[in-house]
């Protein structure tokens, strides 16, 4: 029972949403259907839309805000010309993740070395040395955006107006009631604007605005477009054909490099320099023996000089008797250095480079969109119109500003003083410092909620009392023992002057503001005078003994 | 007999003036050294007395601004430094003394005045010690210093 009741529910509920949606289509086609040419679309800001196109011929419309009422126009235009332009963009084809090196770091890991002597000359020391290192790479994966070139061609269809003799009506009604709004009060500044009476007041011009009731006819047409009468009309069709290209590009990618220490053997000559016996020179010698043999033999010696750099080879025939005596040669040598060239394959270690990584193709398309351009030839045609002049009185408010004189009492005015530091005297040579004492916003109340005030806008400072201003600054100043920067150094006693005092004079300025309801503004300047005795000393020095 | 007792005193005249001689050029090498001595000495003075001046210009100015002006005494620190600027910048000075309070400086300076001729009769009085002395105290006023 109550899932039929629910059910009837649900079916009532979406009868009447299904009427009320049917009501408001109905709704939105009658308002297209009342506005001749125009499109029931909605555009943001004002200015000419694009509404649509009807019976060949496209329809604008700008809107105006007028007060509370939107006044719309319509305006009726062709066709005029139709291009084909070409646009190149860049469009995103892929991203891809890589890896680039980051940095990398490199360390010793083991160092050997043995050395050898010479065999020939153990004086001399070879060494050869082996180096193990260590190379950490840190890799960080990164995006790469790829990119292609499309070109892409678009229609651009400029309008004109319509031409011929029948002019194109305006739809134009305008309605404007209502109060009108109050302007704001632009003060004129400049001399004689303000005038100060000397007795406190001052016074000046303001605006007083009012309504003024200025009724007007306002004339308007109300136009009715006719049935456009159109000729014959051809069309062009432009194809445009896909073309696309491909390029590709390879590239290797080193994920890692590694270092390792090889072995092996090179072909190396070196130049021994090879001790030689050198022939110098023969000695023949011959003695008589001290004793005799039996019988005659052969002795063969061979001896070194002290300093083994010289040979002997003596060979010598001992005579048998009875004729005893020796005779023998003796063929004398000198020690040499004769280079000899050595060549053999020697042992070499080298650090060989491990890289490691792949090849990955980068694939670019470049081409072009198949789109269709579709243009009309139109001939002549013929607009009618006709248009029903109507006027009706409006009722206007504008409004009008007299201007009138007022004198409003001035506010009292800050009693400034002038600061100083040193206070008693100052001293030649040592920058004193000035500030204004009592400075401040002074504000009086006036008439009709009007508001007076006078505010500081600058000071004149005249250390010397000569009539010069020395120094004019917005700034008033700081109290002693803050260091003011309204200073000034006398370069001279006061003894010069009269009384032997510095007249120190300080004209602060003033801006008269007013405020009649919109805000303070300035009509004019006011400017307060002090005047100070200030004595300035100076410093000697006494000198005795 | 006349000429015979002129004849007697015939070379007296030479030992006289060979006397009066070595007077004079004692007299004269006198009064050079004295006024070498002097020389320096007023020289000494000068510095003494530039020192001194220079220091007594140095105020405290922190004071004299607490004081509004009224309180006018030396910054014992900055006159100090302001003497010895002056006394380092002169090499005649050997030595010098600087004392330094609120109102008083007193600078004492020495040095040697080179002798030209008594170094010829004493060889090791070559120079002799001099010296002098100052004092200044910061004096202010409008019309006149007080």
């Amino acid at each position: 029972m109550w899932s039929v009741m629910r059910r009837l529910v649900v079916f009532l509920l979406a009868t009447v949403v299904g009427i009320l949606v049917g009501v408001v289509g109905v709704d939105m086609a009658d308002v297209r259907q009342g506005i001749p040419g125009a499109h029931a679309n909605s555009s943001p800001g004002a200015g000419w839309v694009l509404a649509g196109y009807q019976n060949y011929y496209y329809t604008y419309y700008v809107t105006e805000q007028v007060g509370t009422t939107t006044v719309t126009q319509y305006l009726y235009s062709e066709p005029y010309q139709d291009r084909v332009l070409y646009t190149q963009e860049s469009r995103i084809w892929a991203i891809v993740w890589r890896n680039r090196l980051v940095n990398s770091y490199t360390k010793l890991l083991t160092y050997r070395s043995y050395c050898w002597l010479n065999p020939y000359y153990p004086w001399d020391m070879q060494c050869s040395w082996v180096s193990e290192y260590r190379t950490d790479q840190y890799y960080q994966p990164y995006q790469e955006v790829l990119y292609t070139t499309v070109s892409a061609p678009y229609v651009v269809t400029d309008y004109r107006p319509v031409y011929g003799s029948v002019q194109v009506p305006v739809y134009q009604r305008v309605q404007r009631t209502g109060v009108c709004s109050v302007p704001i009060y632009q003060f004129v500044g400049g001399d004689g604007a303000v005038t100060f009476n000397g007795d406190g007041t001052f016074t000046m011009w303001i605006p007083q605005s009012s309504c003024v009731y200025s009724p007007y006819i306002n004339y308007y047409q109300q136009a009715t477009v006719q049935t456009v009468y159109t000729g014959q009309s051809c069309r062009q069709k432009l194809n445009v054909t896909l073309q696309q290209t491909s390029s590709t590009t390879t590239r290797y990618l080193d994920t890692s490099i590694t270092y390792g220490v090889q072995s092996g053997q090179r072909y190396q000559c070196q130049t021994i320099y090879w001790p030689t016996w050198v022939y110098w020179g023969s000695r023949d010698c011959s003695y008589h023996a001290s004793w005799c043999p039996s019988q005659g033999y052969w002795e063969s010696s061979t001896y070194y000089s002290g300093d083994g750099l010289w040979r002997y080879d003596r060979s010598a025939y001992h005579h048998p008797c009875p004729s005893c005596w020796v005779s023998c040669t003796e063929y004398i040598y000198y020690k040499t250095n004769q280079p000899v060239t050595d060549c053999r394959y020697m042992p070499y270690d080298w650090i060989q480079e491990y890289r490691s990584g792949g090849y990955y193709t980068d694939t670019y398309f470049s081409y072009s969109f198949v789109s269709w351009y579709t243009t009309q030839c139109w001939d002549t045609y013929a607009l009618a119109a006709t248009s029903i002049t109507q006027s009706e009185w409006v009722d206007r408010y504008v409004p009008s500003t007299s201007w009138q004189q007022m004198t409003l009492r001035l506010p009292v005015m800050p009693d400034v003083q002038i600061g100083v530091n040193p206070g008693a005297a100052g001293l030649t040579g040592l920058a004193s410092w000035f500030w204004v004492e009592n400075n401040g916003i002074s504000e009086s109340q006036g008439p009709n909620g009007i508001r007076v005030r006078v505010v500081p806008a600058r000071y004149d400072w005249d250390f010397n009392g000569d009539g010069v201003t020395d120094l004019s600054t917005t700034s008033p100043g700081q109290p002693y023992p803050i260091p003011s920067d309204v200073r000034y150094t006398y370069q001279r006693s006061s003894a010069s002057q009269p009384g032997h005092v510095y007249r120190v004079r300080l004209t602060a300025v003033y801006d008269l503001q007013v405020d009649v309801g919109q805000g303070y503004q300035t009509v004019g300047q006011i400017a307060q005078e002090r005047i100070r005795l200030y004595p300035v000393q100076q410093l000697q020095s006494s000198l005795g003994g | 007999m006349a000429a015979r007792e002129a004849g007697k005193e015939r070379g007296q005249v030479l030992a006289l003036t060979a006397v009066l001689m070595i007077g004079i050029l004692a007299a004269v090498g006198l009064a050079v050294d004295a006024g070498l001595v002097f020389s320096a000495r007023r020289y000494l003075q000068g510095a003494a007395d530039a020192a001194a001046a220079a220091a007594a210009q140095q105020i405290d100015v922190m004071a004299y601004r607490g004081s509004q002006g009224q309180v006018v005494q030396l910054d014992p620190s900055l006159a100090y430094a302001a003497a010895v600027a002056r006394l380092e910048a002169l090499p005649q000075v050997e030595s010098y003394t600087v004392q330094v309070s609120a109102a008083r400086v007193d600078v004492t300076v020495r040095g040697r005045a080179r002798l030209a001729f008594l170094p010829a009769l004493l060889p090791l009085a070559r120079t002799v010690p001099v010296g002098a002395s100052a004092w200044a105290v910061p004096r202010y006023g409008i019309v006149s210093a007080q």
